[in-house]
């Protein structure tokens, strides 16, 4: 469950993601695709070399969509619901909790990997909740 | 047995080199105990972990920290034998310590967040694969002889 100190060093994180949206998704990507290849296998229609416009542009999509999240936190089931759909019904990356705990990880890396110390333990436990909660959210309609 | 090319062992130990065993350590098991709090179940004579600032400066933590981060060093001086490097220390955290082995996972992934923020650019994405590979090695040998 997000608290208010949670919800208040999320967005105080965000501060440090907003114009960045695209670089940091696009690292993000790039990380779970090479640390963690078996997620290729949801992107055959991608290109997924290094540099590829199509990564790039998917990794600022996914960031925004956390940005939507991060302005939502008190009701992150209505906020998310029209992606909770796509990803059970359309999407179906399976297990869902699994992958898009593959995906917090490889996006927590990238935070950490320009934050330096300012990543600290009490952002660094936030944030993870806020990432579980989003996947558990996207998670919500598979079954 | 896990093969390990020799371009995985030099990003393992050039990383590794640079490290500070006692701070990384202290580090890692501090967030652990603070990103997920229900490990905390295994440290009861740990004294005062009730808050982030107390685990960060608890001396047991450090200490203990230190202690599994030097472990872990011996496990990158036997890459080719973790199973066996293990063994005793997998024993351990089944029948005395009665530790479920999704923690080592927790663990595992923290380190790597911990080696993120202080290498920052340099731990580059061939750096985060190779050492995720790492860690799950480490977490496969010391829960491989629990029964």
């Amino acid at each position: 469950m997000l608290t208010a100190d949670d919800q208040s060093l999320i967005q105080k994180v965000w501060e440090k993601v907003k114009g960045h949206e695209e670089e940091f998704g696009n690292s993000a990507l790039l990380r779970l695709f090479i640390v963690f290849p078996q997620t290729k296998t949801y992107f055959p229609h991608f290109d997924l070399k290094p540099g590829s416009d199509q990564v790039r542009g998917h990794g600022k999509k996914v960031m925004n969509a956390l940005g939507e999240a991060v302005k939502n936190l008190g009701n992150l089931s209505q906020a998310l619901s029209e992606l909770s759909n796509l990803h059970a019904y359309n999407l179906r990356v399976d297990p869902p909790r699994f992958v898009l705990q593959l995906l917090a990880q490889c996006i927590q890396v990238v935070l950490a990997t320009h934050l330096a110390k300012d990543y600290t333990p009490e952002i660094h436990a936030a944030f993870d909740k806020f990432l579980s909660a989003v996947a558990a959210v996207l998670a919500e309609k598979y079954r | 047995m896990v093969h390990w090319t020799a371009e995985e062992k030099q990003l393992i130990t050039s990383i590794w080199g640079k490290v500070n065993v006692e701070e990384c350590g202290a580090e890692a098991l501090a967030r652990l105990l603070i990103v997920y709090p229900w490990t905390q179940r295994f440290f009861d004579s740990f004294g005062n972990l009730s808050s982030p600032t107390a685990i960060i400066g608890n001396p047991k933590v450090r200490a203990h920290g230190k202690k599994v981060l030097t472990s872990f060093g011996e496990a990158i001086k036997n890459l080719d034998n973790l199973k066996v490097t293990y063994s005793k220390l997998s024993e351990l955290h089944c029948e005395k310590l009665h530790v479920d082995p999704e923690n080592f996972r927790l663990l595992g992934d923290i380190l790597i967040i911990v080696l993120a923020a202080h290498f920052t650019k340099d731990f580059t994405p061939a750096c985060q694969a190779t050492w995720q590979k790492l860690v799950g090695v480490v977490a496969h040998a010391l829960a491989h002889k629990y029964h």
